[in-house]
């Protein structure tokens, strides 16, 4: 009980992370936000939202290349962009 | 206890019917509540008088992935039907409703007194093997668009009204995506006018929209849960809701 208390606590004290999607033409906002224990974290999570979306933007006819995320903080102010393309940063070959 | 709303009982013998009413047990299905968990005890089947329910696996020990979806056409928990002792997915409310509770032994009793009802409970497993086999291959062929239309036609025939309470983060473990590939489908949907999405609530606006937004999944399942489940026909519906 005690664990989850403290696994409460430290959760409710998280930033809270919007991702919302640059498709180029527009901003499709994030209205839910994702409790993240850094920008870091909201970072990793929009390039594995990427990785996810790649093939599904593509078998729907849309250029993934042009997408990015940008991350704004609970309080509205933008912390980053991370485009589409920096899913492939990292790989192996 | 008003007249009976599920679909399974309506179609079963009076006789049936009078067991399930003497015997089990009136509960409420509140909103994201679990009525069991997978490798649980199997003691109970819910025929759900209104509501949803969700048939969730386990995927790597913690995230789960929705493999069946049971409204008032049918009951949760097929491995008691199957006489098994334990079940074989996690089962999670997903709109709020009512169920009647039987106990496996007096279930299997039912079954074995009427060959009539014996029937009916067959078929309704033969159509739940046939949603999870579509599932599957779904999942493996179809895009985020298409799933999600299929999966939210498939909500929308279950429940009364025009009118879903899911939160993008919810759908998305359904689905078994992340929440941003949610946010931008429901944006598509919504961009050819067959739902409108606010933050926790997804209503429709066009069905023949939105069936045109989903794979042929949705129409298949619909087809062949029609012939084999009693009283179950969402083809009729033909909302249009602007």
């Amino acid at each position: 009980m005690t664990a989850r208390l403290l696994f409460l606590r430290r959760r409710l004290s998280m930033p809270r992370f919007f991702l919302h999607v640059d498709n180029g033409k527009e901003v499709i906002l994030d209205e839910e936000g994702s409790v993240k224990p850094d920008y870091a974290a909201a970072r990793r999570e929009a390039i594995d939202s990427a990785i996810d979306m790649w093939g599904d933007l593509m078998r729907s006819g849309r250029d993934p290349r042009g997408y990015s995320f940008r991350i704004h903080d609970a309080g509205g102010k933008l912390q980053g962009t991370v485009s589409f393309m920096e899913a492939f940063d990292g790989l192996k070959s | 206890m008003s007249e009976l709303q599920n679909a399974l009982l309506r179609a079963s013998p009076d006789e049936i019917q009078a067991v399930v009413l003497a015997r089990a047990t009136a509960i409420d299905l509140p909103l994201g509540g679990r009525l069991f968990e997978q490798d649980g005890l199997a003691k109970h089947v819910w025929f759900i008088e209104s509501g949803m329910v969700s048939a969730v696996g386990l995927v790597d020990g913690e995230e789960h992935v929705e493999i069946g979806l049971m409204g008032r056409e049918g009951l949760a928990g097929l491995s008691t039907v199957l006489g098994s002792d334990r079940m074989a997915t996690a089962g999670i409310i997903q709109q709020p409703g009512r169920a009647l509770r039987l106990g496996s032994e007096d279930l299997q009793q039912a079954i074995s007194s009427s060959e009539e009802f014996r029937k009916i409970i067959q078929r309704y497993t033969e159509s739940m093997i046939i949603q999870i086999s579509q599932t599957a291959a779904c999942n493996a062929r179809h895009d985020i668009e298409q799933r999600l239309a299929r999966w939210l036609l498939l909500s929308f025939d279950r429940v009364d009204g025009n009118e879903l309470a899911f939160t993008h983060d919810f759908l998305s473990w359904m689905l078994g995506v992340r929440r941003a590939g949610v946010t931008t489908a429901l944006h598509v949907l919504e961009g050819e006018h067959a739902i409108r999405a606010s933050r926790k609530k997804i209503a429709l606006r066009d069905r023949q929209a939105l069936e045109r937004l989903s794979c042929t999944c949705y129409r298949d399942a619909v087809e062949r849960a029609e012939a084999i489940i009693p009283g179950f026909q969402p083809s009729r519906r033909r909302e249009r809701v602007i």
